[in-house]
């Protein structure tokens, strides 16, 4: 498939029309999607949450949201994204909020974790469809998901959290172990 | 009268080493502890010992950006953000595009530090001797000139600055890269000692070592050791890898004969075409912008490389019209730097239940086959050495289409063992590469700026083709999975590895330094860094820069003793 149809299937900037009946998109939804031209702190709340059912808290270690992933990726976004990441993310923030409004009638918000890990799998599944099709393709854009996983691993995998809970982290190791045991259930390092 | 004699005498000095980097430290130590009274002019700022490296303690979660470069800052420095070193950890050690340009007739990424220590404190410290494979390849090919030097001459300095430095290494016995003076050898990890034995079942040729390098595995000279952190290119606070500010400049202080002048551009070189040689140096405060003058017998230059032959095209007198130095009209000319256009990797199915513990701040070698003992090569000549390694990370398949708990899970438990392979291949010496200085631009400093005219020809392309076709073989056969060519695009300069403008040799018509890094003409002035290399090897340079400065510095303080200079 081409890259240019493709991505107007995917409903870049022209809403998610591949993915849902047009039925869906009037009425009803007691949640109106807002239509940003940019990530800001407004949108801190709508972020953590999506980082949080990205990488979620277990019981002895905290999620993507206790390490303010929010304000992480907003930072990420004034500061160091390429002005083409940013359209695309930005895109993709109001695709996925439109999506809420239309799949649970409520925002991301006040969607329960179930309904949003339901509709950030679905997301999901379609990035890394985009990606096989786009296999080999040079240049092609990165799906928003994409992005947004990505920020979120990094922006975890980073954090004080992420560094000395979910891995083991080691400032002054003192020594180098050139082979040592390890067991599925081990911790892993955090570099 | 009386004030400017008095000011002259208080501006000359035994010896002037222009800056501060891997070369120049060296040219001060040596200097300073033989007694000679030596000014070492950088243009860049101070950068003290463990003092001044303000990152080297912090955590990742602690940056700003956590390590990201802003977008902005990348956007006004598109050359140095392409350098693998370049983060928010370490950035104030890289010199910034923007604030000095230069003219690109053709892509040459052009990697700077400019501050006490020079690029000393960003390297990756990796030390492999060079050999008469090297020495002798341009006389037996008929390509540019002859190396004025053999590894016999070179061979007692390579130990003595081994010895000061502090190379850690395996003794391994292969004539490509001799052994050296060795610290104890940091280890390979479980994969990598499977690659070594596999290779070595599979082929004659394929040696894999630990990579030799400037980091303490005990402690050393006052230093160290190294606690394997890997974070070296920050400064380290434990002295664990040899720096100038950690190593070379301390021991030249120490003797209370160095004076260590910062903010300080060297603008050229004086010449007395009476006393057929140079008088002093003319230089620039960056601070104040005054221009002044320093007198000494003898004048190192360490700037790097592309900065040395500017400072010697710079230099222009009636005796030397077109430069210091280019009777033979090469200076300038002959611009070599590595070619890292290779990187390869696959993964490993076993060892599942092995891992290792610290961060090993070196890697391993696979020493040059190519052209080499019984391998015969049509398509190119010379060969490629690749930096290797073993490591194993979490992400698996199951981090490409999870989110939720078991993309958490994924990525806090191990994915299969990676090796990976980066080639690194000798780059030709080409009349046709070169730098010249613009003749209408100029900096803030006086300085006329550098254009660059440079590019991979023929040669290059042809055994870089091989590198990756070969590392994808090597994986194959060892039945390493999923294996992919990274298509791995550099620009030429990019692997900072930049050699050659005023190359040595055996005459003034052919070569702009003779056998001891005298210029032709100018037999007190010494280039030793990388400017004075007549071919580039594979192995990285600047242990080589090193050996050759200490080796220079004994014989100009012979030939002073001697009268000679
Ligand atoms: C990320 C990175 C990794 C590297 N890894 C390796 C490696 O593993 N192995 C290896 O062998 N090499 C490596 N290198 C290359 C190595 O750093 C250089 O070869 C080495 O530093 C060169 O030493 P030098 O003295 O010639 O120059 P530098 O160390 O660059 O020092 C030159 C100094 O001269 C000063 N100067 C320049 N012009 C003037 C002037 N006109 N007046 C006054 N002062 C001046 C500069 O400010 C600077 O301080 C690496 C480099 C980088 C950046
Ligand atoms: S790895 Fe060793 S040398 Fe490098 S910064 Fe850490 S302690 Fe220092």
């Amino acid at each position: 498939m081409k890259r240019k149809t493709f991505i107007k299937q995917l409903g870049y900037g022209s809403g998610a029309t591949l993915f849902l009946p047009s039925a869906l998109l009037v009425g009803g939804c007691s949640h109106t999607p807002v239509d940003r031209t940019a990530l800001t702190e407004v949108d801190v709340p709508f972020l953590d949450d999506l980082g949080e059912t990205i990488i979620p808290s277990t019981p002895t270690v905290p999620g993507a949201k206790a390490t303010a992933i929010g304000e992480y990726i907003v930072l990420m976004y004034n500061d160091c994204m390429s002005q083409e990441d940013k359209a695309i993310l930005v895109k993709g923030i109001n695709e996925l909020d439109r999506r809420s409004a239309q799949m649970f009638e409520k925002s991301f918000l006040d969607a329960t974790p179930e309904q949003r890990l339901q509709l950030l799998e679905a997301v999901q599944t379609e990035a890394h469809t985009y990606q096989l099709e786009m296999e080999g393709e040079e240049a092609a854009d990165a799906h928003y998901f994409q992005i947004l996983k990505g920020l979120v691993l990094t922006g975890y995998f980073t954090s004080e959290i992420g560094m000395t809970q979910a891995r083991e982290y080691l400032p002054v190791p003192g020594k180098y172990v050139a082979c040592m045991p390890y067991a599925p259930k081990d911790k892993v390092w955090a570099l | 009268m009386n004030i400017n004699g008095k000011v002259a005498k208080e501006n000359t000095y035994d010896a002037i080493v222009i800056g501060s980097g891997i070369s120049g430290g060296w040219a001060a130590k040596e200097l300073c502890e033989k007694g000679l009274k030596t000014l070492v002019l950088e243009r860049g700022r101070m950068v003290k010992h463990i003092e001044d490296y303000t990152t080297a303690t912090m955590n990742p979660w602690e940056f700003k950006h956590r390590g990201a470069i802003p977008q902005n800052i990348k956007e006004e420095n598109p050359v140095v953000s392409r350098c693998y070193a370049y983060n928010e950890a370490t950035e104030h050690f890289f010199v910034k595009d923007k604030e000095h340009p230069y003219v690109q007739k053709k892509p040459f990424d052009w990697i700077r530090g400019y501050q006490v220590g020079g690029k000393s404190l960003l390297w990756a410290r990796w030390t492999q001797r060079w050999s008469d494979l090297d020495f002798e390849a341009n006389a037996k090919e008929g390509i540019a000139v002859d190396w004025p030097i053999r590894y016999k001459d070179i061979a007692p300095w390579y130990s003595y600055v081994e010895q000061f430095a502090g190379i850690s290494g395996n003794k391994d016995g292969l004539a490509q890269v001799p052994d050296g003076e060795f610290l104890p050898p940091m280890e390979m990890n479980c994969l990598e000692k499977h690659v070594q034995k596999t290779l070595k079942n599979l082929y004659d040729d394929r040696h894999l070592v630990i990579s030799r390098t400037a980091n303490l595995t005990v402690r050393h000279n006052g230093r160290g050791p190294c606690q394997y952190r890997s974070l070296c290119n920050r400064g380290c606070p434990f002295s664990g890898y040899f720096s100038s500010n950690a190593a070379t400049l301390p021991a030249a202080e120490a003797t209370g004969n160095m004076t260590l002048r910062p903010f300080s551009v060297v603008q050229s070189i004086l010449y007395d075409k009476d006393l057929g040689k140079a008088t002093g140096v003319r230089i620039m405060d960056t601070n104040t912008k005054e221009v002044m003058e320093y007198h000494a017998k003898i004048i190192f230059v360490n700037g790097s490389t592309l900065n040395s032959t500017l400072l010697l095209m710079n230099s222009k007198s009636d005796r030397f019209p077109n430069g210091m130095g280019n009777d033979s009209g090469e200076l300038g000319h002959n611009l070599m730097d590595h070619n890292y256009n290779c990187k390869v990797e696959g993964e490993y199915e076993g060892f599942e239940d092995t891992y290792y513990s610290g961060r090993r701040p070196t890697g391993t070698y696979l020493a040059r086959f190519r052209n080499f003992g019984n391998d015969s090569q049509s398509h190119f000549k010379r060969g490629y050495a690749y930096a290797c390694g073993g490591s194993r990370a979490p992400f698996s398949d199951v981090s490409e289409t999870a989110i939720g708990l078991p993309l958490k899970q994924d990525q806090t438990q191990l994915g299969p063992w990676k090796f990976g392979f980066s080639g690194m291949g000798e780059c030709l010496p080409y009349h046709e590469n070169k730098i010249s200085l613009s003749n209408d631009k100029t900096d803030e400093w006086g300085m006329p700026l550098l254009e660059f005219d440079a590019e991979y020809k023929e040669n290059e392309r042809a055994m870089a083709k091989d590198m990756v076709q070969t590392a994808m073989e090597m994986l194959d056969k060892m039945k390493f999975k999923n294996i992919t060519d990274k298509k791995e695009s550099r620009n030429i300069g990019l692997n900072i590895h930049e050699m050659g403008t005023a190359r040595m040799g055996r005459d003034s018509k052919t070569s702009v330094l003779n056998g001891h890094n005298q210029v032709w003409g100018a037999p007190n002035v010494f280039v030793t860094d990388g400017a004075c290399m007549t071919s580039s090897a594979c192995q990285n340079p600047s242990l080589t820069y090193m050996a050759l400065t200490a080796r220079a510095a004994d014989f100009a303080v012979n030939e002073l003793k001697k009268m000679n200079l």
